[in-house]
């Protein structure tokens, strides 16, 4: 049998009928597989071999195999910088090894995924693509990468995406990039690591675990639940989520303290009348249909509604009003105002959780604000100049969610938000970050009262607790 | 042109056909003229504007979809520039300067300071050679919905 990687996927030349996981492609009269199934495949015939171990026979017996779908090449790597790995970064690795060098491992934001991922890179010693969701990110693994290896590269870390179409033994990429070319480069690596690995689960998205042959694979996140549930595919993709450590777990150890103080301000008498005549048109609707809204199904009936019934295009509008209002109430300003008056020393981030607040917060109290609009020049300069201290106050959208290194900030506010866990530990993991010992970091959240947004908020605190509350 | 998300269609058979409107249809006729009334009177205002007054029409008609394709395509006629006296990067960027040497830039002084913010951005406007004016809508004259 021969092995040949073929636009993102496997043809199996002479397969013998027996062959696992592959189809027969009647347009070329052989046997195809997802180029994921590489390593499996290897296994079932007896040819895998580790780098370091014995090859395995599956079921007895070998098959012969001319492996021609291989085309990347061994690195030897060692981080140039020695640093003693945590506890918990070795018994991540050590747990990523035993189960085959496979498989997801799940840290707080700030508790060192990058150099995680440079110890798996040494370990494995293969060519190795790292795909990231954002330029900064991807922009942020290629310095840590040239930093750690550079030295021992014949070559520069390549790039692809960003302008930038490099293919080296060590390669950084986003989501967008790798999706699109993933099915010409898939044979070029033997590690496949993805980072903030939650995202990979999308449907677009998976074919990059799925059109890579790479044997390892590691997927690191902070934050590994979906609300839709596809963490399933995830697992068959990458592996499973093989090491765990939750925030609080390293609070207090490696992370600074923090507490979480929560203020709440009152819709003006005009913003009440006005989200209480939208929550009850809302209300009214979906009490008079029967939506089980608690259950996805119930929800999605109303949304499909919605689309045909004037009422129900209404109630939903109503909705969206309703909550636009508790979101943006303007005591919320004032609430700010307090805050960064007492605050005006230290280093703040403000989060919002859409681009008009974030804007109008940055007009009226002059802060640099970045948004999703905002291009990767200026928000490169923005955090470059908060990271030297030249700014001290940041007010941010949802673009900062992902891991990106942003300095560190003492203070964070929230100041709206959607329910989720997600977006709320890897907000706290932000300020997370040990600054100096003068004090814990603190993070207030701003809420109004007698609102949708109050059930929210204890939702998010259901997710993660912090050392405030005990 | 119509982006996918506006696009309307029907699947049967296997086959996928696109659904053109009637444009001899009274009601659609009426929309179209709606919008282009909209569009005129929205002449030289900030784009944002326009986009929350075509979102109000849509507020209780189930065509949304159709509302927003025809005001896609004349907002494809349209031209939105940024209009501002100076590079607004460069605004911003002197004002967070600035700022940052003054903050707590607050709404609700205490007695003697509260004249902070007004101060930060008249004294850029006057290092740039604009009006107060010019500074305050010029800062973020580069998004999309602050051009006209």
């Amino acid at each position: 049998m021969r092995l040949e990687f073929d636009d993102g996927t496997l043809l199996l030349h002479d397969a013998p009928e027996a062959i696992p996981v592959a189809e027969w492609d009647d347009r070329v009269g052989e046997y195809r597989a997802q180029a994921y199934r590489y390593r499996s495949i290897l296994e079932w015939a007896g040819q895998w071999s580790e780098t370091d171990g014995q090859a395995t026979l599956q079921d007895g017996y070998s098959h012969d195999v001319e492996d021609a779908a291989r085309n990347y090449p061994d690195v030897a790597l060692t981080p140039a910088l020695q640093i003693e790995p945590r506890d918990y970064q070795q018994a991540a690795l050590q747990a990523w090894r035993t189960h085959n060098r496979q498989g997801s491992v799940i840290l707080p934001t700030g508790s060192g995924k990058t150099f995680l991922g440079l110890q798996v890179i040494a370990d494995a010693g293969v060519s190795t693509l790292v795909v990231t969701p954002t330029i900064d990110l991807m922009n942020q693994w290629h310095a840590t990468l040239t930093n750690a290896f550079g030295d021992q590269l014949s070559e520069k870390v390549g790039v692809l995406g960003g302008g930038s179409h490099e293919i080296a033994a060590l390669t950084v990429t986003t989501y967008d990039s790798a999706y699109r070319y993933i099915d010409e480069y898939g044979d070029r690596f033997g590690l496949l690591i993805t980072d903030e690995t939650h995202h990979l689960a999308a449907e677009t998205y998976l074919q990059i675990p799925e059109m890579t042959i790479a044997p390892y694979r590691l997927g690191l996140t902070a934050t590994y639940e979906r609300a839709d549930g596809r963490q399933e595919l995830l697992e068959d993709r990458m592996g499973p989520v093989v090491y765990e450590e939750a925030v609080d777990d390293l609070a207090g150890e490696f992370l600074s303290e923090y507490e979480t103080i929560q203020m709440s301000v009152e819709l003006t008498s005009e913003e009440r009348a006005e989200y209480d005549d939208e929550y009850q048109l809302y209300r009214d609707y979906v009490d008079s249909h029967d939506f089980d809204l608690w259950k996805e199904q119930g929800y999605a009936e109303f949304l499909k509604r919605t689309s045909y019934d004037p009422q129900g295009r209404r109630a939903l509008i109503a909705k969206q009003r309703a909550e636009r209002i508790a979101r943006t109430a303007s005591k919320k300003l004032d609430t700010l105002d307090n805050l960064l008056k007492r605050h005006h020393d230290d280093r703040v981030i403000v989060f919002t959780a859409n681009n008009d607040f974030a804007y109008d917060i940055s007009r009226e109290f002059i802060l640099p604000c970045i948004t999703h609009q905002t291009d990767t020049d200026e928000r490169t300069e923005i955090l470059d100049r908060f990271r030297s201290g030249e700014y001290s106050m940041l007010a941010t959208s949802q673009v900062l969610d992902e891991g990106i290194d942003v300095p560190a900030a003492n203070v964070g506010v929230i100041l709206s938000g959607s329910a989720s866990k997600r977006q709320y530990a890897q907000r706290l993991g932000r300020i997370l970050r040990p600054t100096d010992d003068r004090q814990p970091a603190r993070l207030y959240e701003i809420i109004t009262t007698d609102t949708m947004e109050t059930y929210v908020s204890q939702r998010r605190r259901d997710g993660v607790s912090s050392s405030a509350d005990s | 042109m119509l982006t996918a998300d506006l696009a309307r269609s029907r699947t049967r058979d296997g086959e996928v056909r696109p659904l053109f409107i009637d444009i001899a249809d009274e009601q659609y006729r009426s929309t179209a003229a709606t919008l282009i009334e909209l569009f005129e009177s929205h002449l030289g205002e900030p784009k944002g504007e326009l986009e929350d007054a075509i979102n109000q029409l849509t507020v209780e008609n189930t065509d949304y979809k159709i509302v927003h394709g025809l005001a896609k395509l004349l907002k494809d006629e349209c031209e939105f520039e940024q209009q501002a006296a100076v590079d607004p990067h460069e605004i911003r960027q002197r004002l967070f300067e600035r700022a940052n040497e003054q903050y707590p830039i607050v709404r609700q002084p205490t007695l003697g300071e509260d004249t902070q913010k007004l101060e930060v951005y008249s004294a850029v406007a006057d290092e740039l050679g604009i009006s107060l004016e010019d500074c305050y809508r010029g800062m973020y004259a580069d998004l999309a919905e602050f051009r006209r």
